[in-house]
C-alpha cells in the first residue's frame, strides 16, 4: 500500500498496469455485472422503503 | 498474509464483487466509518462507466474510491481493517505523529485498485454525509455509499469534464432520492 499527502498526488501517481495477459474484455464484463448487482440492490431497497411507507 | 492479498498476488484474483465485499466486510468488522464515492457511487445513481485517469484516458484498472472519516480513531481502525486483509500497514500503525487529513492511501490488486481518501472536494463534513448515506446489502455485507445529493455537490465542486458529464446524467436520472 502507498500513502500520498494530497488528492492530486494520489490521482496523478503512476499505477501498476493491468497484467498484459489479463482478459480485459472479461474484466470489463465482470465489472459491469457487479455494477448492475449494486444498482439492482438499490432499486430493491427503494421498493422496500416504498412498501413500508404505503 | 491472509487470503485476499495472497490470491491477488498469485494471479488468481477474486471477482470484483468478492474482492470489494471482503474489503467492506473488514471495514465494517473494524467499525470504520466510510463512504463509497467516485465511479462506483455514480454507477448506482447514474450508470456504469469505466474509470477515467487524471490525464483523461480510460483507466486500465477500475478504482474503487472510499472516503474515510479523518479522525485519529477512525484512521487507526482503517489501518487495522486493512491489516486484517493481509495488507502491510505496520509503517503507519507505528508512526508517532500521523496526520489523517493528509493520508491518502492506495492499495493495488491485480485487476483493480482501492483508494482511501480523508477528504472529498466540495464536501466539508464527513459526519453530515455519513448521516445521509445510502446503505446497500450485498450478500449480507453492508456497503455504505455517499448520497446522490452529496455526490452531486462533489461533482459540482470538482467541475472536471467527466464531472460535468456525470452531473448532467445524475440530474436527469429517474432516481429522486437524496
Amino acid at each position: 500500500m502507498k500513502r500520498f499527502s494530497s488528492f492530486n498526488e494520489l490521482k496523478t501517481s503512476e499505477s501498476k498496469s493491468l497484467d498484459p495477459k489479463a482478459n480485459t474484455i472479461a474484466l470489463e464484463q465482470e465489472l459491469k455485472q457487479f455494477m448492475e448487482v449494486l444498482k439492482q440492490a438499490k432499486k430493491s431497497a427503494e421498493l422496500k422503503t416504498y412498501a413500508k411507507s404505503e | 498474509m491472509n487470503d485476499l492479498t495472497e490470491n491477488f498476488l498469485v494471479g488468481t484474483p477474486y471477482s470484483f464483487q468478492d474482492g470489494i465485499l471482503k474489503v467492506c466486510t473488514a471495514l465494517n468488522t473494524h467499525g470504520v466509518n466510510y463512504l463509497i464515492i467516485g465511479g462506483t457511487a455514480f454507477a448506482i445513481y447514474g450508470r456504469h462507466r469505466m474509470s477515467i485517469e487524471a490525464s483523461g484516458k480510460i483507466a486500465t484498472k477500475h478504482d474503487f474510491d472510499f472516503w474515510y472519516a479523518p479522525t485519529y480513531e477512525n484512521y487507526y481502525k482503517l489501518l487495522k481493517a486493512l491489516a486484517s486483509l493481509g495488507i502491510d500497514t505496520s509503517e503507519w500503525l507505528e508512526e508517532q505523529i500521523p496526520n489523517p487529513r493528509k493520508s491518502f492511501f492506495r492499495q493495488e490488486f491485480d485487476s483493480f485498485k482501492v483508494d482511501f481518501l480523508p477528504e472529498v472536494i466540495g464536501l466539508n463534513n464527513f459526519d453530515n454525509s455519513f448521516a445521509n448515506r445510502k446503505t446497500l446489502l450485498i450478500a449480507d455485507t453492508a456497503m455504505h455509499f455517499i448520497s446522490k445529493s452529496d455526490l452531486i455537490k462533489s461533482k459540482e465542486a470538482n467541475n472536471r469534464a467527466k464531472d460535468i458529464d456525470d452531473l448532467n446524467e445524475l440530474k436527469n436520472s429517474s432516481s429522486d432520492e437524496n
